[in-house]
């Protein structure tokens, strides 16, 4: 949770001071927007989404070690999708997906060069951690109740992730 | 200026101005209690299975109570009724109304440690779910967002 809280203060501080938003850790450099991502609100959803496009596309990478995993790379771009709109409904875009798992760092980067089904599911288990960590500090922090309720639906999603890769599968 | 222009120079504070957090027309201590009655129900309908998911949700009543106290709550609510029938479908069903409690709740409760305590509460509501899916043959990742409602 400390490396959480250590990105979520990197971030505001950044789009404070008028900086584009980094990517998130595990998110491969796919630069969309010119204007800074205002504090708050935005710059959370933001490195949520960022967070939500690299899982995805390293779950659609590990597939390939483990067709299973396919279900979890579409959960995770739904869960994109539904924080883009909460985005757009502030009149912003988010970042767009990585073109491929190639430029992934982090968590999703383990992931994606996952060679057998045993070290895929683990490094699944690891990214789904991260992502409930990464959850749970913003949602401490996030004001509008919509935006609060969709991110806390997501982070049950990745907690249903993690039970399902270390219990079921 | 567009609307853009002007989420862009600063929708933190715009937000913060506009009223757009739902306004605390209930008390916190009332909604927390609202889950607290269905964890309550929780911790009896998992006592009928196997697992250790009971003791999860004691320490769940515990960490609500506590928050409930914090917040001016006093009075315990009586625990929601467990559905009749199969236990498994039962707790299953009770976990739903308890992650459907979580979600609602986060959108009234302030930031900070109650939101905190719901974090918890949902996660593991939400793994307790997809497990008893499982255990019922049925597909554990059945949607996309854990929001208590059924595929």
């Amino acid at each position: 949770m400390s490396a959480a809280l250590t990105r979520r203060a990197a971030l505001a501080g950044a789009a404070a001071a008028g900086l584009a938003l980094a990517a998130p850790a595990g998110a491969a450099e796919t630069p969309r927007r010119k204007t800074p991502v205002p504090p708050g609100e935005p710059s959370v959803l933001h490195a949520l989404i960022g967070r939500e496009n690299a899982a995805a596309a390293a779950y659609r990478a590990a597939a390939a070690v483990d067709p299973r995993l396919a279900r979890l790379a579409e959960h995770e771009a739904d869960h994109a999708r539904a924080l883009n709109s909460q985005l757009a409904a502030l009149g912003l875009n988010g970042p767009l997906p990585p073109r491929d798992a190639s430029g992934l760092r982090g968590e999703a980067g383990r992931l994606a060069r996952a060679g057998r089904p045993a070290d895929a599911l683990a490094a699944a288990a690891a990214l789904e951690r991260a992502l409930l960590d990464a959850y749970a500090d913003a949602l401490g922090g996030l004001r509008v109740a919509n935006i609060v309720r969709t991110a806390a639906t997501v982070m049950g999603s990745h907690a249903q992730h993690l039970a399902v890769l270390e219990r079921v599968w | 200026m567009t609307r853009r222009a002007l989420v862009a120079a600063g929708a933190g504070a715009l937000l913060a101005g506009c009223g757009r957090e739902e306004p605390a027309a209930e008390r916190e201590a009332d909604v927390l209690s609202r889950v607290l009655a269905i964890e309550l129900a929780l911790v009896e309908a998992h006592s009928a299975l196997d697992g250790g998911e009971a003791t999860e949700h004691r320490d769940h009543v515990t960490a609500l109570e506590r928050a409930i106290r914090e917040a001016g709550g006093a009075r315990a609510p009586r625990p929601a009724a467990v559905p009749s029938g199969d236990p498994t479908e039962a707790a299953l069903e009770l976990e739903r109304r308890a992650m459907a409690a979580c979600v609602d709740a986060f959108g009234r409760v302030s930031r900070g440690p109650r939101r905190a305590t719901l974090a918890e509460l949902l996660s593991a509501d939400a793994a307790h779910a997809a497990l008893l899916l499982d255990a019922l043959g049925r597909d554990p990742l059945e949607r996309a967002f854990a929001d208590g409602r059924p595929a």
